[in-house]
């Protein structure tokens, strides 16, 4: 069944937050499992690897392409041509949420730092970091320099 | 026969011509007496009567003109034997009206003339061709040059007047004397023109100072003096170091600017890159 971006995000946002986040880690589950099959030892995975494995998965749910970016420490995921920029943005998130959990085994708190017209920026990051970088993206900073505040020798306080 | 045969054989004519009226004339007369052999004395003084005649008619001969009445055959006959008897024999051959009986029957003085004229040609060719720049002056060669004397003289007039030593000159050591008379003074150099006014040098400095000023202080005076303009403010000599106006930069945007930061951390795995991260903000 294919079903439109607009529809589904429609559909999600009048069905509520709740229902959204477990709609958006189901799906990113069933991803990771993909994954972590393909590849079979993820932990020595190389982030090559990750990115052609996850990002061909990806692709073929129609999210886009993948790009992994480091900034310094952070981790962030790029996606390019992805048809839920903006307001399926949050979708996306935890979508990452759960293929990461799935295939790797960690729980992630993916923020999506950026998102313009069809790319979408989404930092991994732990809980109390991420809650640092909401708040100052919020209040006007770039995502570039929030995070290079969060890797500041004080954690940015 | 061309004309130096004809030249050759005309002066070798004129040369038996000039010998047989050296001759004295009792040989000549004997020579005709021998031939006619006289008896007699009355016979002989006939004889001599005959041959003084002969000659008379010779001179009448020379000096009768072609246009004159025809010589008598009797009294030519023994003055073109004395002269030459193979001219005879082909004035015989050919007829008595061609140009070459005429030849023969030119006249001595005629034949000086000529044998004058060829001369004069022959002395008129120059011994030297002059070259072409000498002019018509030089061309024409000196009487005497051709004697050997008169060439060494010619040579040594030649060599005082250029100052080319002589042929005894050459190989010999001559020592020169030295100068008479005071020593060479040269002259001072003269003193260089005193610069131009100061205000013409501060107006044309101003403007050379504004626009460039390290040209203006290399080479001040190579620079042409610009006409001072009205707007011009009027700059005191102290001003003029002061008034350096520096080269502003071409541009205040920057063109190049590095972002990127050296990676301190290379993961070797996603795993490993994927803690760090969350590992930030702990």
């Amino acid at each position: 069944m294919l079903v439109s971006a607009d529809a589904l995000i429609s559909l999600l946002r009048s069905a509520g937050p709740a229902a959204e986040t477990d709609f958006g880690k189901q799906l990113g589950t069933e991803i990771g499992r993909l994954v972590s099959e393909r590849l079979g030892s993820v932990d020595s995975a190389s982030i090559e690897e990750i990115a052609e494995h996850l990002g061909g998965e990806l692709a073929l749910l129609g999210l886009g392409s993948l790009t992994v970016e480091q900034w310094g420490r952070a981790l962030v995921l790029r996606f390019d041509h992805c048809p839920l920029a903006r307001e399926g943005a949050p979708l996306l998130a935890r979508v990452i949420e759960g293929a990461v959990q799935r295939a790797l085994s960690r729980t992630v708190t993916a923020v999506v730092v950026d998102s313009e017209e069809d790319v979408v920026r989404v930092a991994l990051l732990g809980g109390q970091a991420a809650e640092r970088v909401s708040r100052w993206l919020s209040s006007g900073v770039g995502y570039a320099e929030a995070l290079g505040r969060l890797q500041a020798p004080g954690g940015a306080a | 026969m061309n004309t130096e045969e004809k030249v050759s054989r005309l002066r070798g004519l004129l040369e038996r011509i000039r010998t047989n009226s050296e001759r004295p004339r009792r040989a000549l007369a004997s020579s005709v007496t021998v031939a006619s052999r006289p008896a007699s004395e009355a016979e002989r003084h006939k004889a001599e009567e005959v041959e003084e005649e002969l000659v008379l008619l010779d001179d009448d001969i020379v000096e009768v003109s072609e246009s004159a009445a025809p010589p008598p055959v009797q009294a030519a006959a023994p003055r073109a034997d004395s002269i030459d008897f193979e001219e005879e024999e082909e004035e015989e051959a050919k007829p008595a009206s061609s140009r070459r009986a005429r030849a023969l029957e030119t006249t001595v003085d005629e034949l000086e003339e000529v044998s004058g004229s060829l001369d004069d040609v022959e002395h008129e060719i120059p011994i030297k061709t002059p070259p072409p720049e000498s002019g018509p002056q030089s061309a024409t060669p000196a009487p005497a040059a051709a004697e050997p004397g008169a060439v060494h003289a010619a040579e040594s007039d030649l060599a005082a007047i250029s100052g080319a030593p002589t042929v005894e000159q050459l190989g010999q050591t001559i020592d020169l004397e030295e100068s008479e008379g005071p020593p060479l003074e040269l002259a001072p150099p003269a003193e260089p023109e005193p610069p131009p006014p100061p205000e013409e040098l501060e107006a044309s400095l101003f403007v050379l100072e504004s626009r460039e000023p390290a040209v203006a202080h290399a080479a001040p005076e190579v620079m042409p003096p610009a006409e001072p303009g009205p707007a011009s403010p009027p700059v005191q000599s102290k001003a003029l170091e002061a008034a350096a106006v520096q080269r502003p930069a071409a541009s205040d945007v920057v063109v190049v600017e590095h972002l990127g930061a050296p990676r301190d951390f290379r993961p070797a795995s996603f795993l490993e890159l994927l803690d760090a991260s969350l590992g930030l903000g702990q």
